[in-house]
């Protein structure tokens, strides 16, 4: 439906990174290198954006220069690690190592194949660099997440339960209530217990007040109309939202293993 | 620099890019949402884990210190660790373009169409893999391995991987293009019937290595 509404939108590169990028024009290689790398670079107050690290890595690569290139990876490499790490925390998958390392792994191969993909569909990386990432690291994380939801038998094992509380997270967010649903929606560690439709369905309901459904022919846009499904199904998903965060603020509920 | 969104295969990450920017602007959080799901119903889902992902880790990694979710050090350590082997992997023997690289190491793709003695038109198939690889003779590949200064497995990995369309073509029709492919000797008869070499050199009829 939103292919055929929205019109393509142009969007612009922030004016720090293109004032940045603007001093980087007629830098040779190794002047880019210099102006990164070297030593003033190193004694500079200036944090280069990624979006202008993305684009000198995909201008080097299209020049050959795949040695420069994948220094500017290492760069990014760094600025990312935190992220990747938090995420996985977020969605669980911290634990075992095993499973972290997979999930690494495809994280990592996914982020460099999208910046050494020279293409137009790519380039988004050159003008929103973090939505890009997170939009993949999300994509990632959800499917991981799933498939060992499914996968893994109804009864969580003894380290499992310890890792969905995760230690200091109610000093950190307060005690999360349903009847504060920015403080519930804050809790991501609780959210990442829910699978996609309920989750968005309480999101859209408690975060961003939608209604569930609407008779009016003309009336606001409803969640059973954005998930396209009944409303009875909506109020399915978002019951069993609301029981799955009710146990995950009182993990001493014997319901709480039972239900997962 | 402006881009636009070249077809509908997008709108997800325009979805994103458009709750970032209500966000940027100011709008609270739940007015972002529901703006942006109104704008994108389909993406819903993935604008609802974006805003959760948003929310608890913040837009950036700028946001690091204050950032509520704590992580260990050994988990960012095993990113670093897996990601120094990455690099090292890539950096050491990889290329993104058989055109570029013979550039940047012999200074014109002419003179390793010279050196190799077949035309630039099949160094062109070759850098898009339009070349079926598995009709590349063995002594070729290991002849364009030794040019570029490259490893076999890296040529190999190259040409491997699907084929791609020119990255600068303007491209109008709605339908997304698609690259044929033809087999080595092909190219090769191209190259000829265009007198791009002459019909006497032909020293690439090996038989395929795989």
């Amino acid at each position: 439906m939103e292919s055929g509404a929205i019109k393509p939108r142009g969007y612009t590169l922030e004016p720090e990174a293109a004032s940045q990028l603007s001093t980087f024009e007629d830098a040779s290689p190794a002047d880019v290198a210099e102006m990164l790398f070297g030593r003033a670079a190193a004694q500079s107050n200036t944090r280069i954006c990624e979006e202008v690290l993305v684009t000198l890595l995909r201008r080097n690569a299209a020049a050959g220069d795949e040695k420069l290139a994948w220094r500017i990876a290492a760069e990014i490499t760094q600025r990312v690690k935190g992220r990747i790490a938090r995420t996985l925390t977020l969605w669980r998958l911290d634990q075992p190592e095993s499973i972290a390392e997979d999930v690494i792994d495809e994280i990592l191969t996914a982020t460099y194949e999208a910046l050494f993909d020279l293409s137009e569909r790519e380039r988004f990386w050159e003008i929103r660099f973090w939505v890009a990432f997170d939009r993949r690291l999300i994509k990632i994380a959800r499917a991981k997440r799933t498939l060992l939801d499914t996968s893994q038998s109804q009864l969580p094992q003894e380290d499992e339960l310890s890792h969905t509380q995760p230690a200091g997270a109610s000093s950190v967010f307060g005690a999360p209530s349903l009847q504060n649903p920015v403080d519930a929606v804050l809790a991501g560690e609780a959210l990442a217990l829910l699978s996609p439709n309920e989750r968005t369905a309480f999101l859209l309901k408690h975060v961003a007040g939608m209604p569930e459904h609407s008779e009016k022919q003309n009336g606001p846009v409803t969640i059973a109309q954005v998930l396209n499904v009944s409303p009875r199904t909506i109020r399915n998903y978002l019951a069993r939202a609301e029981k799955t965060l009710a146990e995950w603020r009182n993990p001493s509920s014997a319901e709480y293993s039972i239900s997962r | 620099m402006i881009t636009q969104a070249p077809d509908a295969q997008t709108d997800e990450m325009m979805a994103l890019m458009a709750f970032d920017e209500h966000r940027r602007s100011g709008l609270p959080l739940p007015d972002a949402i529901r703006a942006t799901v109104a704008e994108f119903p389909r993406q819903a889902v993935s604008i609802a884990d974006y805003a959760m992902q948003a929310g608890v880790l913040g837009s950036d990694e700028s946001s690091r210190t204050s950032n509520p979710v704590a992580v260990k050090t050994p988990l960012i350590a095993l990113v670093d660790k897996i990601a120094q082997s990455k690099l090292q992997q890539q950096s050491s023997d990889t290329i993104t373009s058989i055109i570029s690289r013979a550039e940047s190491v012999l200074g014109s793709s002419a003179t390793l169409a010279q050196t190799l003695e077949v035309g630039q038109s099949l160094l062109l198939k070759l850098d898009r893999r339009m070349i079926q690889f598995g009709t590349i003779p063995a002594a070729f590949l290991q002849a364009l391995a030794e040019r570029l200064q490259l490893s076999r497995a890296a040529i190999d990995d190259y040409l491997q991987m699907p084929p791609r369309l020119a990255l600068s073509a303007d491209y109008k029709s709605r339908k997304r293009p698609v690259a044929t492919t033809q087999t080595f000797d092909q190219a090769m008869a191209a190259s000829l019937a265009t007198g791009e070499i002459e019909a006497g050199i032909r020293p690439w009829q090996a038989t395929p290595d795989e």
